[in-house]
């Protein structure tokens, strides 16, 4: 589970998709982008080390 | 020698000078040509008849034999020409084809016990259709014995199962029925949010302070789903929350937010991230 799939929402923030155990045990992350990304956004799947810690200001996060 | 039957007749006329001892060569007496007439009709029905033991050749139309299996060899039948029926062990490894099998023409009855393996059954070819009812005992799934009352066939991993004690199942008391949760999930969504375990869910979707959405593997059969979720732990005098937003309840995931409200007068409430957030699903 060291991936994560992130996308711009339609509320001016950034969405980030964290797989289970239980689907990456069946599946791959690119199903999962298939199923659970909001159909007609573009997304990245990034390492989870890409994503700040740091929560404080989480609705300005932008995707660069 | 006296030509008693029509194999030894000459198709050199001059050499049929008697028939079966009557003279019949140039100058012979008058007195013996209608018994040599006779004589002639009795080779033919013998002939006929077969009781000469003559043949006709197989370049005549004929079988050149005398016998059955006679003919059959010189008709080129080869290892068959002295068979009746035709043995299993004269027919070659896969000469007979589906093609040569008439619709419908193998009954039940000629289908040796055992003699079908599970090579020659293709995949989901026998449906539940097919299958009698009572027709598959415990036994057929390599399961020993009939158990005891309440126990319950558990899954053994490879394809078998045995009775066992499950403790996935739970032992109510009285009647009522006991409905099991469709989906349930406990993650920590501080930091860069995990998911410390889930049931019938695909992903969680960190959308913001305090916003996720759970996603299920399977979808709900519609939205009349109820919904518990729990957020952090209990602080004196703050009370946390975890609700559905507004319009966050579909058949295929739940968007939850989770908030604080101080106690006393300050009713205002602060979205935040919680550690733990557990939501369970029922329908």
């Amino acid at each position: 589970m060291d991936k994560r799939i992130v996308y711009n929402n339609d509320e001016g923030g950034i969405s980030i998709i964290i797989p289970t155990a239980e689907w990456l045990a069946e599946h791959t992350i690119e199903e999962l982008a298939q199923k659970d990304v909001p159909t007609g956004k573009t997304y990245h799947i990034v390492n989870v080390s890409e994503i700040p810690s740091d929560r404080t200001f989480r609705n300005a996060w932008e995707w660069a | 020698m006296a030509k008693i039957k029509i194999s030894q007749y000459d198709s050199v006329s001059a050499n049929n000078s008697d028939i079966d001892g009557i003279n019949i060569a140039e100058s012979c007496p008058p007195s013996g040509i209608n018994n040599a007439i006779r004589e002639v009709m009795a080779h033919l029905k013998d002939w006929q008849s077969g009781v000469s033991g003559d043949t006709l050749p197989v370049a005549s139309g004929g079988t050149g034999s005398a016998t059955a299996s006679g003919a059959r060899t010189n008709l080129g039948l080869g290892a068959l020409a002295v068979k009746a029926t035709v043995a299993t062990a004269d027919i070659d490894a896969d000469a007979v084809t589906n093609a040569k099998i008439a619709d419908d023409s193998i009954d039940s009855e000629h289908y040796v016990d055992g003699s079908i393996d599970t090579a020659h059954i293709a995949d989901d070819q026998i449906t539940s259709a097919k299958i009698a009812d009572n027709a598959v005992g415990a036994d057929a799934l390599n399961v020993s014995g009939n158990g005891t009352a309440g126990q319950a066939l558990l899954s053994d991993g490879d394809g078998t199962f045995s009775w066992g004690s499950s403790s996935t199942m739970t032992t109510t008391t009285g009647s009522a029925p006991y409905y099991g949760a469709r989906a349930w999930c406990d993650l920590d969504g501080t930091g860069t949010a995990t998911i410390d375990a889930s049931g019938n869910i695909s992903s969680v979707t960190d959308n913001g302070t305090g916003d996720y959405t759970l996603t299920f593997t399977t979808a709900m059969p519609d939205t009349n789903y109820t919904f518990n979720g729990n957020a952090g732990y209990y602080q004196q005098n703050v009370v946390n929350m975890i609700e559905i937003k507004n319009g966050g309840r579909t058949t295929s995931s739940v968007r939850i937010q989770g908030y604080y409200t101080n106690g006393g007068s300050d009713v205002a409430t602060t979205i935040s991230d919680f550690d733990p957030i557990s939501v369970v699903i029922f329908r």
